[in-house]
């Protein structure tokens, strides 16, 4: 089975072609981003923009972007942030959903997630997000970024903050800003140093401890199961999706193991790990059993 | 920043201004503290506790990268924000300077760190 669902920050597409009592399905979520060039007005080499695109922030020294250094700077950009995200996390089927039959036994296939980006400029097609982006002129080493300006060093590796013991904690912006664009906050929101619905891009919510300070979604590169967030949102639509074709007249009679599971889905969380786990039986699901190993299956 | 640091340094010196770091025993930074005596007119004076306030980002803001120190701004009398740039934010630390009346001048608090 494929089938889409478009997200307004994403689409997202599940596979379970392949699944079978050893292989999992893939779930993908596709961002497309739609690129836009600032330049220097009127045709001009060199100019000014400022940090964040506001005019009462500094200003830094740009220059018209070549179509060499464009192209080359939106590939970069798609290629090493879609590295970064995809195959990261798996997903647990807890809700019983999308059921794999083998002989007389079914099995429930868990999740890898993956991410596309599709990179174009702006304007051709339809796009999920635009992104401005300045081109700095050489004497210039830093810009003003955010998830919607970025400037042709983001995708260098640079000196985010350092941890309680001094040593540097280094990160790529772009995949920051990428996560943000999946719709991932930074890794502190929500704790009493950074109450969501208040500024969530104070100091603090970048992490205060420094395993949170290491996290992508704070000033470091490290990837958590909680980063998964956007891929659990688009299995649980899927989940939900395919109870209402069960439920369907239409549909093929239901196995009865699909009614026991049907409720189930209303409140699967759907949990994330960073290392593969095999698909289960229904009986190992109800244990609450994780496949870790590749298990011989009669 | 590093520039800014030593035209403040240099100003201070001549003013004859002397910056003091607290330090506990076997050498180590017992505290963050710092405090600085300011006895002079008032533009050396803010001079001074501008100085005081570099020392304190210089030894605390631990986020070395980004666009470095935009400015220092005096909201009042006695309270100061320091803003820095970093990516998608600008980080502002207030100040609240006690000001002894021997001069000394010293971090009452320090907030937005």
């Amino acid at each position: 089975m494929r089938q889409t669902i478009k997200w307004p920050r994403f689409d997202s597409e599940i596979n379970t072609d392949a699944c079978d009592p050893y292989t999992n399905g893939i779930l993908t979520l596709t961002l497309r981003l739609g690129f836009r060039q600032i330049n220097p007005p009127a045709g001009a080499a060199g100019s000014t923009y400022h940090d964040y695109g506001n005019p009462a922030k500094p200003s830094r020294k740009i220059v018209r972007w070549s179509p060499a250094a464009w192209e080359s700077w939106k590939t970069d950009l798609c290629t090493t942030a879609q590295d970064y995200w995809r195959g990261k996390f798996w997903l647990s089927n807890d809700g019983g959903s999308f059921l794999v039959k083998k002989g007389e036994t079914y099995f429930l296939p868990n999740f890898k997630c993956m991410l596309n980006i599709e990179g174009a400029d702006a304007g051709v097609g339809n796009v999920h997000h635009t992104v401005d982006a300045v081109c700095l002129d050489p004497a210039e080493k830093w810009f003003g970024s955010h998830a919607a300006l970025y400037d042709d060093q983001d995708t260098q590796e640079y000196q985010s903050g350092e941890n309680s013991v001094g040593k540097p904690i280094m990160q790529k912006a772009h995949v920051h800003e990428i996560g943000h664009l999946l719709g991932l906050g930074h890794v502190d929101e929500g704790k009493p140093h950074c109450p969501a619905g208040s500024d969530t891009n104070l100091m603090p919510c970048y992490g205060v401890s420094d395993k949170d300070k290491n996290s992508v979604m704070g000033l470091g590169m490290g990837v958590r199961e909680v980063q998964a967030q956007p891929w659990r949102v688009a299995l649980r639509a899927f989940a939900i999706s395919e109870v209402g074709r069960i439920m369907d007249a239409k549909a093929k009679i239901v196995p009865t193991s699909h009614l026991f599971f049907m409720p189930r889905c209303a409140y699967a969380v759907f949990p994330a790990s960073l290392i593969e786990v095999y698909p289960r039986t229904i009986a190992e699901m109800k244990a609450g059993t994780n496949v870790i190993s590749r298990l011989e299956r009669g | 920043m590093r520039v800014m640091l030593n035209r403040i340094g240099l100003a201070v010196l001549g003013a004859g201004a002397v910056a003091v770091l607290v330090w506990g025993a076997g050498g180590a930074i017992a505290e963050k503290t710092m405090t600085r005596n300011c006895t002079m007119d008032a533009l050396n004076q803010s001079i001074c506790i501008f100085g005081l306030i570099l020392d304190d980002l210089k030894a605390t803001y631990p986020f070395p990268g980004g666009g470095g120190l935009q400015s220092i701004v005096q909201t009042s009398t006695t309270g100061f924000t320091a803003s820095l740039a970093q990516e998608e934010r600008t980080d502002e630390i207030d100040y609240e300077i006690a000001i002894a009346d021997d001069g000394s001048v010293s971090i009452a608090s320090k907030s937005g760190q």
